[in-house]
């Protein structure tokens, strides 16, 4: 059981603030919903938790330890960042074994998640000719390699299709019904509503609130999530 | 370290761009033999002496050191390109270590190219010269020709693989390497007013120590020794690598 911490993490780049002491913790065991507007600093507060880009303060760890000194970190931690991480050139079950070797993770393991994700029959193909809905499938694929604790995904629903979607939500709940600790960014509110159990709202880099989403809706005037959302962020 | 080298291989093997690379050498080192033995003692060629085989092995040298600087650009720029970069430093927190394993996979991809390529000009070149009413074939200068095979190879991908990782992009790292090649090193001596001033350049460097061993073919006197531009030359390949792994250190991975 790992949980997420950000405590006053920061980035400033010249004289834009990107993320701004930004401290949320993300327990495990639910579907924590990561929210925000369009550059309100989602994607770099997770780039920030897998260590690709260094904070200008504070910091982000895993019960207590950076990213870079996990022992095991894609074991430890299974990201999805951007489905255009696969080399076109390379078939979906080599762009898996390249990672899996990355991180010491055998073949069969590499069959178990493309089974797990519905590639297993498009596993011989090249990634080029990959749908976008395919490549967030392998994508995703990728993340469970190392049988992580700990999801951090930045817009998986993209280019998934309503199937894909119902698909997607039941995977994350199950993630979590299994004790991981899931942290997905979403811009897709509608979607996320029926599947995530905690929100973290961010606006301009500013945490906004955060809470199980069942509280933040009791206590207050909003209807939905979109409505909490809207109100909080406009 | 092991395992981020043994991801790096992979990669080169599961990449196309490497059979390619590979053969096209392989296949110019081949045509280059046939073309040294039927071309002897045609127009200004030479006739066949007894360095006949040293200089088949030799022949491909240029050929093998361009294939491992764009095999290295492909591969390390590559990584920008596809976005894969973001994986790799996922599953390698580690980016001294990442850029270690990369420049050591294309130097050990451009040794083993080396050594295949001298494999396949002995293959063709030695029963072509057996055929031919050639003197007896000199063995001396033959390791020496295979020595800067070997280490053309591995520090020209290593170079490439710096210019990849320093640029992130292909065309641009090969048109820097391009134009550095082909334009930098004929116009610095002009600017400087010195004829010998690019003997002190990479491209200087490496035409010097590509004659190393070779007493037949005594280079141009405006280079540096072999041996002092093989120094040179493999200076100029550590000093842009350990460029190539500070700047990845720093870098934000946006």
């Amino acid at each position: 059981m790992t949980s997420i911490q950000l405590n006053g993490l920061t980035k400033r780049y010249r004289d834009v603030t990107a993320v701004d002491h930004l401290t949320v913790d993300v327990r495990p065991g639910a579907v924590t919903g990561f929210l925000g507007p369009n550059g309100a600093g989602k994607s770099t507060t997770m780039r920030m938790l897998l260590g690709l880009v260094r904070p200008t303060e504070g910091g982000a760890t895993f019960d207590g330890v950076r990213y870079e000194h996990l022992p095991h970190p894609a074991r430890t931690v299974g990201a999805l960042l951007d489905p255009a991480v696969f080399h076109p050139g390379h078939r979906g079950r080599s762009a898996l074994r390249v990672i899996g070797a990355a991180t010491g993770v055998p073949h069969s393991r590499v069959e178990e998640v493309l089974e797990a994700v519905g590639l297993a029959d498009a596993a011989r193909r090249r990634v080029g000719g990959y749908s976008m809905g395919m490549r967030q499938r392998l994508a995703l694929a990728a993340a469970l390699l190392g049988d992580p604790e700990t999801l951090v995904l930045d817009e998986p629903s993209n280019g998934l299709d309503p199937e894909g979607m119902r698909w997607l939500r039941g995977f994350l709940r199950r993630l979590a019904d299994e004790g991981r600790t899931v942290l997905v960014s979403s811009h897709v509110l509608a979607e996320l509503a029926q599947s995530v159990d905690d929100v973290v709202i961010i606006s301009r880099g500013r945490l906004v609130t955060a809470g199980p989403m069942a509280d933040l809706l009791a206590g207050s005037r909003h209807r939905d999530l979109e409505d909490l959302f809207l109100d909080l962020t406009s | 370290m092991s395992t981020a080298l043994a991801a790096e291989t992979r990669k080169l093997r599961a990449t196309r761009s490497t059979g390619f690379a590979a053969l096209a050498v392989l296949g110019l080192g081949a045509a280059l033999a046939v073309a040294n033995v039927l071309l002897a003692g045609t127009g200004q060629n030479a006739p066949l002496d007894e360095d006949a085989f040293q200089h088949i092995v030799r022949a491909p040298t240029g050929v093998l050191g361009f294939a491992m600087l764009l095999l290295g650009v492909l591969t390390a720029a590559g990584e920008y390109r596809h976005g894969t970069i973001v994986t790799t430093l996922l599953a390698q927190p580690h980016r001294g270590r990442v850029a270690m394993a990369k420049l050591s996979a294309v130097g050990l991809a451009g040794a083993l190219l080396a050594v295949a390529t001298a494999a396949v000009s002995a293959a063709v070149g030695l029963p072509l010269l057996a055929g031919q009413d050639a003197p007896a074939i000199d063995w001396g200068p033959v390791p020496t020709g295979l020595l800067v095979l070997v280490a053309t190879g591995v520090l020209f991908g290593t170079v490439g693989v710096a210019l990849g990782l320093l640029l992130r992009n292909q065309a641009a790292a090969l048109t820097l390497a391009l134009l550095w090649w082909f334009v930098v090193e004929r116009l610095v001596p002009v600017v400087l007013g010195d004829p010998e001033a690019n003997k002190w350049l990479p491209g200087g460097a490496a035409t010097a120590f590509a004659g190393l061993g070779d007493g037949s073919g005594a280079g141009p006197d405006d280079l540096l020794p072999p041996w002092q531009g093989g120094l040179l030359l493999t200076s100029y390949a550590v000093a842009i690598a350990a460029l190539a792994v500070v700047v990845l250190r720093r870098r934000d991975q946006t």
